[in-house]
Formats: structure tokens, C-alpha cells, sequence
């Protein structure tokens, strides 16, 4: 199989293969409601009682009135917990598809997608708490909502590849997998999830290579403040490329390793 | 035309023990070169070792040897699963593997969901499961099971249900690793009728067995592996 034969077989996953990694996510999150009342609405809960006590308690601490802190503080803690749940179960998704990889042959981006398609879709479980939220704080406008979607939808496009980098990595290197667990950990206190960047002081270095605070802009900005966060976009959508082109580089050139590696 | 061309396939399974997987050692020799990390050496186990293989359209052939003779791996290898670590191999055909019947099954799942769920891992589309979920429901003879979560059904039940999906479509190229003794004695019968047509229809078997008279019986081809080294290839027909 050569470069172009394996690039098509792979882009195929959104094409003709689609309905693999859509039925296959689709019966995880079937899975997390059987027996359970709420299902993947736990997660959202557990992010509302996060949003509840860290903003009233950093409301206080960094002198912020609460009107405004909280729908800022419930943004970006829902985004966070997306992106972080998507890219610590991607990373895994090579190796939690070991069983499968080593019995059939499907693209390996079929095994990526499962795993995005599945959180992507317990990300829109919380927006059920978000949006009335939103409402009621009166900042969400029509054209902000709409937008958001579309930044969502922009960082998906880089995450994707993101996630597939990594699920090679760690297939490869199995010490990879905690790394990124406690690598996520350290950079939730360098985003700006619960503090504003503003309140940095000048120290603008934690923000601008921080390609995690522009996911966060993509999303919270139109939602909040109602406008499109070009530059941000800008950003997302080279890094997106970047990705895309060596997640591509990655698995052609293990595309024959990876099942030994499982 | 369907056919399996391999030329002198081989295959080594790579050791990846700790100081192999460790990315600290791999990242070390990058920067320094790779002098730190000294012992370069793979560590492997060879599965297979130079096969040359040409099946023709029509053939059944029969793969005899001990265990850890290269079978499974050799099948695996037509499955597209494992790349030859050297050599190559090309095949044309549908290939259908009934190595593992309840493979991406789920047990939380229904009898009726876990039909689409075993179809999409073969790489069907669901329009093409819901034409034929009836027929998969009826030889299945699971009846009201199939509302039930498949965590509920025997291990019996189980396999009857991962038999009547995977057969359910017309394949090229069969793999299969033994001869799938299936369910009770009833159903066992109907799964035999079956699993002939099946295998009549296509144009190639690929069947590992441990039994002689079941490859004698089934294939006109028989390919014997030791050490994963074809030792003897002969056809049955011919030699009787």
C-alpha cells in the first residue's frame, strides 16, 4: 500500500466508513445509560458542582463579581473537561481498540473517531445545563451560539489529528499515557479556565503557546461576548493542518507496526 | 478473480518489554545519537518464516501443524491484520475471517443491536444489516432473546448469534481456525449446511485445523507448517 492508497483508505473513515465509528460511539454512550438513571449526565453534573464551588469561593478570591464570573468560569470548565476527557481516552483509542486491531483490518482512523464522535457527544450533554445558564446570565446571542458551533466544530478539526498522534505514541510508548494524564493536569492551572487572562500581569507566554487557550477562546468568546475570536481561529486552524499532516506521517509510516505494538 | 499471491512472508513478533517500550530510552538515543541506548537488537519471535504461497481461485486449502507452527499467524497475515515483516503479500476478494465470531460484540448490547454492531466491525453498512436482520434473527432460532443483552445468553447462545452474523454475508475468501462446532446438536447440523455453502460459494477456504480427516474431508489443498515453514504442500485430491 502506498502513500496515496493508504491516505484514501484512511479519509474513506468519513466517507463509506462512517457508519462504523458512528454506531460503534453511539452504542458506548447506549452503554453509559443502561443502568444508570443519568448516564453521561454525570459528568456534567460533576462539572456543575466544580463550577458551583470554585466560583464562589475564586469569585471571592480574586475579587470578581460573581454575575460575571460565573457563566465565564461554567464555559471554560466545560470546555476543559471536553478537551481533556477527548484527548486522555484518544490517546488511548489505538490501544483500547487492540482487540479489534489484531483481528480485522479496518482504518485506523475508524478506532480515532469512535472516541471523538463519543465524547463530542457527551460534550453536547452538558450544554443542557450550559445554554439556560447562559440565558439567564443574558449573554448568549443568537449569532454568539452559532458561532460557537462552528469554533467547536474548528477545534475538532485540530484535535482529531491531535488525538491520533498521540494514540500512536502511546501504543508505541506505553509511558506516554500517564505523561499526557499528568501533562493535562499542569496545564489546567496555566489556561485560562478559572482566572482571566488579563489578570496575568503581562506574563503573556503562558497564553500565546498555549494552542489549549485558543480552543477555549473558540468557544467561550461567542458565547459570552458574542463576537468570533479571529486570531484564534487563525491559529486553531494552521495547527489543525500541521496536525492533520503529521498525524497522516505517523500512521503510514507505523501503519504495518501498530498491530505488534497492541 | 479472487487470489492470495505471498511471497517469502515473514513475520517477527517484536518483544516489548519495558526497556523497549520506554520513550525516556528511545529519546535519549535521539539526542545522543543512540549511544545510550545500546542494545538496539530487536527481540523477536519469528511466527513465520519466508512462505511462499499462491492460491488460485477454487482452491481449499488446508493448513496442518503443531501449535505454534505459524497457523493463526499465517491467517492473520491473509486477514490483512499483520504485515509481513518481510516479503509481501497481495490478495483480491472479499475476505470474510471467522476467527472470532463475537468479535466487537457488545454484552451490555441486545441480541438486535449487537447484529449491527458485529456487521459494521465487518465492514457493512447498516442499510445492507437491516436486510437481512430477519434472516440472521431466524437462523439465529434466538427468537425473543434477541431483545435481551447478550450478557444474559449462554455461552452457546452467544456463539450461535456470532455464527448466524458472520455467515450471513457472501464472502471471496473464508478464513477459519478449526471447524466451528457450534450450539446443540440441532443447530450444530444447520450451522454445518451453512458453513458448506459458505464455503462453496467462495471461492477460496483457508481452514487451520489439527485434524487430518477434517481437511481431508473439506479441502483439496493441504499445507503443512512447522516452525513457520511450509514441510509439504500437496493436492488431496491427486495424492488419494
Amino acid at each position: 500500500m502506498n502513500l496515496a492508497e493508504f491516505f484514501f483508505r484512511e479519509l474513506n473513515v468519513f466517507v463509506g466508513g462512517r457508519h462504523t465509528w458512528a454506531l460503534l460511539s453511539l452504542q458506548d454512550i447506549k452503554s453509559r445509560y443502561r443502568r444508570s438513571v443519568i448516564g453521561p449526565f454525570w459528568i456534567t453534573l460533576t462539572s456543575i458542582f466544580f463550577v458551583a464551588g470554585l466560583g464562589i469561593v475564586y469569585a471571592r478570591l480574586l475579587g470578581l463579581n460573581l454575575k460575571e464570573y460565573l457563566p465565564y468560569l461554567a464555559t471554560g470548565i466545560i470546555v476543559w473537561t471536553f478537551l481533556t476527557t477527548l484527548i486522555s481516552e484518544g490517546a488511548n483509542s489505538l490501544i483500547g481498540a487492540g482487540h479489534i486491531i489484531k483481528q480485522i483490518q479496518l482504518p485506523y482512523m475508524t478506532h480515532v473517531m469512535r472516541i471523538v464522535c463519543r465524547n463530542f457527544i457527551v460534550f453536547l450533554h452538558s450544554w443542557v445545563i450550559l445554554i439556560p445558564l447562559l440565558i439567564w446570565y443574558g449573554s448568549l446571542t443568537v449569532y454568539g451560539f452559532f458561532v460557537a458551533i462552528f469554533g467547536i466544530f474548528l477545534s475538532l478539526f485540530a484535535l482529531t489529528p491531535l488525538v491520533t498522534i498521540l494514540a500512536v505514541l502511546c501504543a508505541r510508548y506505553r509511558d506516554v499515557v500517564p505523561m499526557i494524564g499528568s501533562g493535562l493536569q499542569l496545564l489546567f492551572f496555566v489556561t485560562p479556565v478559572m482566572w482571566h487572562p488579563e489578570q496575568l500581569g503581562g506574563l503573556t507566554v503562558v497564553i500565546r503557546y498555549n494552542i489549549f487557550s485558543y480552543f477555549i477562546d473558540l468557544v467561550r468568546e461567542p458565547m459570552l461576548n458574542g463576537y468570533f475570536p479571529l486570531h484564534s481561529a487563525e491559529i486553531v486552524f494552521v495547527f489543525g493542518v500541521l496536525c492533520w499532516g503529521i498525524a497522516f506521517l505517523a500512521l503510514f509510516l507505523n501503519r504495518k507496526k501498530i498491530p505488534y505494538w497492541l | 478473480m479472487s487470489y492470495i499471491n505471498a511471497k517469502s512472508v515473514t513475520v517477527d513478533y517484536p518483544i516489548l518489554d519495558v526497556s523497549r517500550r520506554s520513550f525516556k530510552k528511545d529519546a535519549l538515543s535521539w539526542i545522543t545519537g543512540g549511544n545510550v541506548g545500546n542494545n538496539t537488537k530487536h527481540l523477536s519471535v519469528r511466527a513465520l518464516d519466508a512462505i511462499d504461497l499462491n492460491v488460485k481461485a477454487g482452491e481449499k486449502i488446508g493448513l496442518l501443524g503443531h501449535n505454534g507452527s505459524g497457523k493463526s499467524t499465517l491467517l492473520k497475515v491473509i486477514a490483512g491484520v499483520y504485515y509481513p515483516t518481510d516479503g509481501h503479500i497481495v490478495s483480491s476478494g472479499k475476505i470474510t475471517s471467522l476467527l472470532d465470531l463475537t468479535l466487537g460484540m457488545e454484552m451490555e448490547a441486545t441480541g438486535y443491536e449487537n447484529i449491527f454492531l458485529r456487521g459494521v466491525i465487518m465492514g457493512l453498512a447498516p442499510k445492507t444489516i437491516k436486510k437481512t436482520v430477519n434472516d440472521i434473527a431466524e437462523f439465529s432460532g434466538l427468537g425473543d432473546y434477541l431483545k435481551l443483552p447478550i450478557r444474559t445468553y449462554s455461552s452457546g447462545m452467544l456463539v450461535r448469534l456470532g455464527f448466524s452474523i458472520s455467515t450471513a454475508f457472501p464472502a471471496d475468501i473464508i478464513l477459519m481456525d478449526e471447524w466451528l462446532g457450534v450450539g446443540d446438536a440441532k443447530f450444530q447440523e444447520e450451522a454445518n449446511k451453512r458453513l458448506q455453502e459458505m464455503t462453496d460459494n467462495a471461492a477460496i477456504l483457508v481452514l487451520a485445523s489439527h485434524s487430518p480427516d477434517l481437511i481431508k474431508g473439506t479441502c483439496n489443498r493441504c499445507v503443512r507448517l512447522e516452525h513457520g515453514k511450509i514441510v509439504e504442500d500437496y493436492l488431496i485430491g491427486a495424492s488419494a
